[in-house]
Parts: structure tokens; sequence; C-alpha cells
């Protein structure tokens, strides 16, 4: 077997690709994006609305059910023991991508599972992390036997959610760059360095300042759980206008490079499956490809980050604005990201999403048959191409007028003039018409 | 690890158009201006060949094939003995054999972009 042999083409997981989305159909849709935009502009309300709706809490009863100390522990050890069954899995289970329970779990069940959950229900992973659950379970043992840990260090607030960003970063990496990334032994030893950084980061810094600044995942799904019409105020569960979390600013130092990572990554998903990349990089070494995607992944997220920040400096330009606008408005391309998701992840998360019926009878590939769906045969068949196109561009097309009606909250509230608000949305709806055409473009690709 | 280098991958590309069925075509249906037909019409198509999709696994690279939905394919892939063929998707494993090429026949009917993998 020499070195140079050429690099699997597979991209995260997943036995099929979908078919690219007809050239009618992205012109419908770019079209639509720009009628949507213009009209946005002149029928828009004139006052912030969403970043002064009201919350309202849940009921009583319900709250006591939600908050519940016992709630949270069963969720908290059911977590924990599904981490260390697919780190286990993926270290001695088959190293078959498919037949192992680890690779299909991470890259469809959790990672892709998790951002629609949390857009639905707000923020559960805070209570589902497996990290946070140990962390808390090890500090209430410790606290019952006397011994209280006091972390060594104070957190540096101005290092926002940088680190959750760099850990983020690692991730799509493994995902998207690295070859083969559904290698189950990768998958699981990747889980086992995460797991090391965020104890260690917890032990540091503390359990609250870490999973709130360093911890990847909790700022990537609590990005989308804003999304959501629930969320948690001062020890209650509230029920808002959806959306509104993400009218308010305030964002931490670092909440840029978490946006990027979300359109980035997936943009380049995107482009590392068009016939362009892919015969540009298929012959070339293993260690090769891994590099050029890495540059390619690290480009895309700087793209969607650097052009942001242009459109930024527009706006303070056309609205002659003295404050600093670089993190007002990032709440508006949160559902963009969103949409790029759908967009990208919708057929793999039906098609791939089945196998883990099997998977989880049979999490090893050792022949178990724990709850008799080991012989469980997913149907390929069940998404006609034309339902998946649909699907894209329609997410593409709601995320742009989400993300406008947002950013035009945000606008309103931050000048005084209603004149100056509509002046700096000029450059904010041209940097969503660029995001939102762009990534109907990529999937319109062959 | 995965043992594998790829070789060859073809990526086969299903196309929604020009969907193909090969039941039995539907007879037209019968209208007042038909004429009785007097000779006996052959109403069995001629059975369709399956698409042959030749592969030489030795020559390293990428091509694209389209198959229109529905209709029969054969994969024919010629390369060292004992080489693994996998058609992604319709998760079909097939080593090739000593005496010949590796043959794997099977009905294009998931749409979508599958790769065919050497796998050594």
């Amino acid at each position: 077997m020499s070195l140079d042999a050429p690099a699997v083409l597979a991209h995260g997981i997943g036995a099929i690709q979908d078919l690219p989305v007809p050239a009618w159909l992205f012109y419908y849709g770019a079209a639509l994006v720009l009628v949507a935009s213009f009209i946005a502009l002149g029928v828009l309300w004139k006052e912030p609305r969403l970043e002064r709706a009201s919350e309202r809490p849940l009921p009583p009863g319900l709250q006591r059910v939600l908050l519940s100390p016992l709630l949270r522990v069963v969720l908290g050890a059911l977590s924990v023991a599904l981490l260390v069954l697919v780190v286990t899995a993926g270290l001695v289970g088959t190293d078959s991508p498919t037949l192992n329970l680890a690779p299909t779990f991470v890259y469809v069940v959790f990672w892709l599972g998790m951002p629609l959950l949390s857009v639905v229900l707000g923020d559960v992973w805070r209570v589902l992390n497996p990290w946070r659950a140990a962390a808390d379970g090890l500090a209430y043992l410790s606290a019952r036997m006397g011994g209280a840990w006091r972390p060594p260090f104070a957190y540096p607030e101005r290092l926002g959610v940088w680190p959750a960003a760099a850990l983020l970063i690692a991730f799509v990496s493994l995902e998207l760059a690295y070859r083969p990334p559904d290698d189950p032994r990768a998958v699981a030893a990747a889980a086992l360095v995460y797991s090391w950084i965020t104890w260690s980061g917890a032990a540091a810094f503390g359990r609250r300042a870490w999973f709130e600044n360093g911890d990847g995942f909790s700022a990537y799904f609590g990005l989308f759980a804003r999304m959501a019409a629930f969320g948690v105020r001062r020890g209650e569960v509230v029920l808002r206008a959806p959306f509104s979390a993400l009218a308010k600013g305030g964002e931490k130092a670092g909440t840029i490079a978490l946006v990027a990572v979300v359109l980035g990554s997936v943009a380049f998903d995107g482009l590392s499956r068009t016939n362009w990349w892919e015969d540009r990089t298929h012959t070339a070494a293993k260690a090769t490809v891994v590099s050029i995607n890495l540059l390619g992944l690290l480009g895309c997220i700087v793209f969607a980050a650097s052009t942001y920040l242009a459109a930024v400096a527009l706006a303070r330009r056309l609205a002659g604005a003295q404050t600093d606008l670089r993190t007002a408005f990032l709440g508006s391309l949160v559902p963009i990201g969103f949409a790029y998701l759908v967009a990208h992840y919708f057929s793999l998360f039906v098609l791939q999403g089945q196998y883990i019926l099997p998977l989880a009878s049979d999490p090893f590939h050792y022949g178990w048959d724990l709850f008799g769906t080991k012989d469980y045969v997913p149907d390929l068949t069940i998404l006609e191409p034309a339902t998946i196109w649909y699907v894209q561009v329609g997410a593409l097309v709601v995320g742009h007028v989400l993300g406008l009606v947002i950013a035009h909250d945000r606008a309103l509230s931050l000048f005084s003039s209603v004149r100056s608000a509509l002046r700096a949305q000029y450059a904010m709806l041209g940097l969503m018409v660029l995001y939102t055409v762009g990534g109907m473009w990529i999937l319109s690709r062959p | 690890m995965l043992s594998a280098g790829v070789a060859v991958a073809v990526v086969l590309f299903l196309v929604l158009r020009g969907e193909e069925h090969d039941e039995e075509p539907q007879p037209p249906p019968p209208t007042a201006t038909q004429p009785k037909a007097t000779t006996t019409v052959e109403t069995r198509p001629r059975p369709q060949l399956p698409l042959t999709v030749r592969i030489n696994s030795r020559s390293p690279g990428l091509t694209r094939i389209s198959v229109p939905r529905g209709r029969q394919v054969l994969l024919v892939v010629t390369g060292e003995p004992g080489a693994e063929i996998h058609l992604h998707g319709y998760d079909v494993l097939r080593r090739i054999p000593a005496t010949g090429p590796a043959r794997i026949p099977f009905r294009a009917t998931i749409p979508g972009r599958f790769e065919i993998e050497l796998e050594e």
C-alpha cells in the first residue's frame, strides 16, 4: 500500500450525497430572497419589538417538574452513560464506520440533533451535557465528603467565548477536514481529548465559568437555543417571543467566531462536495488532502467573519454611528446559520439517522440485539429529490427573512432615528443576500 | 483503521428526470376512434438490457456516471483479485474473484450520489 494513495471522498459520515438543486429553483429562490428583502425594508415595524418583547413564566407546577433535581440527575446520568457507551464503542467495537455506534451517534444524532432540539426546546443542553453532569456529580460528592474544590484561577473575562470557538473549530476540522472522519477510533480519541480539556478547564476556572465560555458545544447549541420560545431567567423557565433572545445584544467577545464557524463550516462542507473541489483533491496524498481541507475550512470561516465585519463597518459609516457595532448584529446571523444546517443536513439527518436503530441494538457490532432492532433496514428512498430541494431552498429563504427581521429590530433599538436605522440596514441586507444566495448557489453546484 | 486506500472512486449520479420503469407498460387507453386491431400486436416490450458500467480499478481516477432512476445497472469491475468493491448507499461489498471481474447487479432505486470505492 503506497503512501500516496488517494484519500476517501467521504465527508463526516453518510452513504448518500444530495443531488444538486436544479438551476431554475436556484433562480426562483434567489429572486424570492431579493423580493423579500425589498418588501422587508418597506413594511417592517418602526420601533423595536423583539428587543422589548415580554417573557412569561411557565405555570409553577410545570416549573417544579422541569427544574427538579431528580429530572436533572436522571437525564445527566443517562447522558454520562451514553458518553461512556459511545467512547467504548469507538475504542473496542468494530472499526467499520457504519457498523460502529460512535460515528453515526456523534455526527448525526448528537451534532445535528442537538441544534434542532435546542431551537425547539431551548437550552436543554445545559441539562443534557454529559461533561457538565459528571463535573456536577463529582462536585456534589466531594462537597458531601467535606472537600469542596476551589478553582485555582479566575476566568479572564476578556477571553469571552474564544476558547469555546477554538474547540468548535477543532471539532469541525475533525468532521470536515480529517480523513477518514468517521473512523470510530478517531471519533473516540477526539471525545477523550475533548473530555480531558473540558474537565481540566472546569477544574481550573470553575464549572460555571468553563461551561459558559470554554465548552464548545455549550456555546454552539446555546446559540441556537436563543431562537427558541423557551428560556431560563432568574431560575424560572419562561415563555418568550421566539428569536427575541437574539435581538437583545450584549454578545461576549468571540461570539463572532462562533457564528462564523456555523456559517463557514457548512459552506465548506458544501464546497468540498462539489465536483470542482473533488476533481482537484482526489488524487492527492492523504496528508495533502487534510491540509488543503483545513485551509479551505479556515478560509470559509475567515470569509464569513470578515464579510460580516466589512458589512458592519459599512453600516456604521452609512448610519454615521459613533458606537462600535461589531457585535450588534450577530444575533441576526443565527437563523441564517440554522437555515444552512437544515439545508445541508436535513437529508443526512433523515436518511443516515435511521441507522441509529440497528446501531442502538448492536453498538459494537458484536452481534447483540438489545432492543430487537438489529436487523432494521433503513429506507433510503423516503425522500424524493424534489422534497430535499424545496426544503433546502425554503430553509434558506425563511432563515434570510428571520435574519432581516432581527437585524431590523436591532438597528431600530441602536439608532435614534428610523432613517439611520434603515441606512445601517442596507449594509446588513447586502451581507445577508450574499450569505443566503451564496449558500443556495453552493447547493446548486454539481 | 480502515485498511483502505482508494485507488478508484466512481460517483454514481442518479437523476430524477428520465425516470424509467421496467414494469409492464400500460397499454394505451381504448378510445372510440381506435380501429380494431386485426393482427396480433406484441404487447411485451423487448426486455431492457441492464446498463453496463465498466470500471477498471487499476487506473486511478474519479469518474461520474449518471443513471436514470429505476434502471437496472450492472457494474463490472476489473482489477486485482481479492480487492473489495464497495457500492455505498446500496451497501454492496464484493470481492474481485480470481477468475475475472466482479459483477454487481442492482436496480437504481435510491436517488442521490454514491461512491463506488475500491478497498484494498
